[in-house]
């Protein structure tokens, strides 16, 4: 346990300052971008989808118990989906698609000593792979939280306007009462902060990858509940720093 | 797009496959209970976490809106509601989903590609029943606990940031739970427990059992898996919500 | 297409995804036609930026910015420190006049604020946008209750130590004037001294008002106000500062109340 907390922060602080220090692999981090971002675009979006028709059901019926009416359900809603929801289940559904794909790949480059072969080539692994795709998860992070709130919040709204019957209308009003622009900012600080988390894990774990397919699915396996974990206590942390905002 | 229809028919198939070799076979209760024994304690930790984390989260989202409406006392209520028919079992799920599912699929992958399935079943023995089936029914059984013990937790996380977030004393938060946590509420997080345990078992024990191609196989099989019960359990939870809301309006003729 | 194409494009949904939420969370209002009025108060009751703006209850634009400026005084030396800025829709414009009044309001469950605008009578002028006005300071719902609420207790202190008497005086008075009255008209039948009638005439007058009066204090309606109140203050009695301020959150009141 310990040990590894060593050598992450090692690995961390390695890559932090090797990113000012050329050569600086931009093709590498876009086609990185292209697959955390545009890859995961579509399952995200699916996702939040059914979370927000969730939401809704599920807001509607405790209001109709707590309060009689649900006419306080859309701003509810789309205050939880803003404040919780998005980021979220964006960065879980990122740490098992991304994050899980990153230790295996990077496991599997362990597993067969490509790793030291860079290392012989003279090419720090870490800049070289870490880097990359740390830029591509904390932009992607932030692109789809942001698409992934939005989206959300939209098909709430159609939901909450076939389901509820709630005007559109309607739906942004009660929305502008309980909801404000800083909410979404903080959503994509959130994002970006999963973002950070979820190639840091993964490569850790992938680099410290035992031979054979026993150890790659233990790395794999290793990475995703270690970063869901660090997700949620970091979302935690984040929430009650936003509550004096 | 038909990759993912004809992924979810062989799922249904695998699944049904299991279930008639449980109905023809007997099972070693032995292996079983060790199966189940193992993860239970395995995932214990991270899903009590996971589970007090959440709860504590709600809890400060919760505390947030209340206080504008000068209705702090609903807090414990409201927030416990919520985690136990939504947030809890959906978040813990996923949690799970990593924990449980891809150290599953992993194994069995190992299995499959180091070629011990294929041993066993030279060995006249059949694979689904001494390896999937145990499994299986351990993951179902063992879920089921942990995502209890999560709900549970999150209710502890919620009282202890109520008292020192919110101000809202233990007995205060206790009290308002039964108002609005009432029994179908319970039964509607339990049922979902129990959907997303069988979900999350059937999906990755058939990556597992499907693997192929090496140690790159099974690092892809468990991202498939951890994507695959991911986005089955959100859909699942939606369905499960509905139905227990077309339920309750039924019951309740509203 | 290229991957890096793909992802600017990608990029470039999210950007504007980010300022059609900012749209239509009113962030920013690039098609704006409103214009700003300062309101003045020395009390806001809660209002807050953002809250809206109505003219005879429909929603007309918003709170932009509020602000303290404790020099100010009007042309009248009123020292009003708080300054409201606010935007109206065009098409309100005209329905504000110069002699509309502008009120701090409360709606809705949870006890939103919002700035009401009385509608002006045509004849007055209209505004210039930027103007400053004076605006109606709501009443102190703080102060409101903890007067009406020692107020209720003296009451209660009264009727509670005379409960009998009061009533014993109120038949008294009304036997005394009764007796005054026929006292009265004796007189007046005895004097012929004119001024002396005339005062007599005034005395009968106000004797007959009185016995009016207390004629309609007696009568049975009368007395069901009474028990109604007596109730109503027995019931108020027991409750006190925290008490009052559990039963307004109880009822969804928003109610910023110290005691």
């Amino acid at each position: 346990m310990f040990e590894h907390f060593v050598s992450f922060t090692e690995m961390t602080t390695h890559a932090i300052f090797s990113a000012f220090r050329p050569p600086v692999r931009i093709k590498e981090s876009f086609q990185q971008l292209y697959f955390v971002a545009n890859q995961s675009l579509i399952i995200i979006v699916f996702c939040v989808c059914f979370a927000a028709m969730v939401t809704i059901l599920e807001s509607s019926f405790h209001m109709r118990l707590v309060v009689q009416n649900d006419s306080m359900v859309p701003g509810f809603a789309a205050m939880l989906i803003l404040r919780e929801l998005g980021a979220v289940v964006t960065a879980l559904l990122l740490t098992s698609r991304v994050g899980a794909g990153i230790a295996a790949e990077v496991g599997l480059m362990q597993t067969t000593e490509q790793i030291d072969a860079l290392k012989m080539l003279g090419i720090d692994p870490v800049q070289y792979l870490v880097l990359p795709r740390l830029f591509a998860c904390i932009f992607g992070g932030m692109i789809l939280t942001i698409v992934a709130d939005l989206v959300c919040i939209y098909s709430a709204m159609l939901v909450s306007d076939m389901y509820l019957g709630f005007s559109p209308a309607m739906f942004i009003s009660g929305m502008r009462r309980f909801v404000h622009f800083k909410d979404l900012i903080f959503s994509v600080i959130k994002g970006a902060s999963f973002g950070v988390v979820i190639p840091l894990v993964s490569c850790h774990f992938g680099f410290r990858c035992k031979s054979g397919a026993e150890g790659v699915g233990l790395a794999t396996t290793n990475s995703v509940v270690t970063s869901s974990i660090v997700i949620i206590i970091i979302d935690f942390v984040l929430s009650y720093l936003f509550t004096h905002f | 797009m038909m990759g993912v229809i004809s992924d979810a028919g062989k799922v249904v198939i695998f699944f049904f496959r299991i279930l008639g070799v449980w109905k023809r076979k007997s099972i070693s209760s032995q292996l079983m209970f060790e199966q189940i024994w193992k993860v239970t304690m395995q995932s214990a930790l991270t899903t009590g976490m996971a589970g007090f984390f959440v709860g504590a989260i709600m809890t400060i989202q919760f505390t947030m809106q209340m206080k504008d409406f000068g209705a702090l006392g609903y807090l414990g209520g409201l927030a416990t509601s919520t985690t136990i028919r939504e947030v809890g079992p959906l978040l813990i799920a996923f949690m799970l989903a990593g924990k449980v599912g891809a150290f599953t699929s992993a194994e069995l992958g190992t299995m499959r590609v180091t070629e011990q399935i294929d041993a066993i079943r030279c060995l006249g023995a059949d694979p689904i029943q001494e390896l999937v089936l145990p499994r299986f029914i351990a993951i179902v059984i063992s879920s089921f606990f942990l995502l209890g013990l999560g709900l549970l937790l999150s209710i502890f996380g919620g009282i202890l940031l109520g008292e020192v977030f919110s101000g809202v004393s233990f007995e205060e938060y206790l009290r308002h739970i039964p108002t609005i946590v009432s029994l179908p509420s319970i039964l509607t997080g339990l049922f979902k427990c129990f959907i997303f345990a069988v979900v999350l078992a059937v999906i990755c024990t058939y990556r597992g059992y499907t693997t192929t191609g090496g140690a790159k196989g099974v690092g892809l099989a468990v991202v498939k898996t951890a994507v695959g019960t991911m986005v089955t359990i959100v859909i699942a939870d939606w369905v499960t919500s509905l139905l227990a809301d077309i339920t309750l309006r039924a019951v309740l003729g509203t | 297409m290229k991957a890096e194409a793909k992802v600017g494009l990608l990029f470039l949904g999210s950007l504007i995804l980010v300022v059609g939420f900012a749209y239509v969370m009113g962030i920013i209002t690039p098609f704006s036609n409103n214009k700003s009025l300062n309101v003045r108060y020395n009390y806001a009751g809660g209002l807050e930026e953002g809250s809206p703006v109505r003219v005879m209850g429909i929603k007309v634009g918003k709170v932009r910015r509020i602000e303290f400026e404790p020099g100010f005084k009007t042309k009248n030396d009123e020292e009003v420190k708080l300054r409201v800025e606010i935007d109206v829709e065009k098409k309100a414009w005209a329905s504000i006049r110069k002699d509309s009044k502008f009120f701090i309001n409360l709606a809705g469950v949870i006890g939103e604020k919002f700035l009401e605008i009385s509608p002006g009578s045509t004849n007055a002028e209209e505004f210039s946008s930027g103007d400053s006005v004076r605006g109606e300071d709501p009443p102190r719902i703080d102060q409101l209750i903890s007067q009406s609420y020692g107020l209720a207790g003296k009451i209660i202190e009264l009727v509670n130590k005379n409960e009998g008497s009061i009533s014993n005086v109120i038949a008294q008075l009304d036997k005394l004037t009764t007796n005054f009255n026929k006292t009265l008209i004796l007189l007046d039948k005895t004097s012929k001294n004119k001024d002396m009638a005339r005062l007599l005439d005034n005395a009968i007058k106000i004797s007959d008002d009185v016995a009016y009066l207390t004629g309609n204090l007696r009568s049975k309606k009368a007395e069901d106000t009474y028990a109604l109140v007596q109730k109503l203050l027995f019931r108020l009695e027991p409750l006190d500062g925290p008490a009052i301020k559990k039963f307004f959150q109880e009822e969804g009141v928003k109610a910023k109340i110290s005691f």
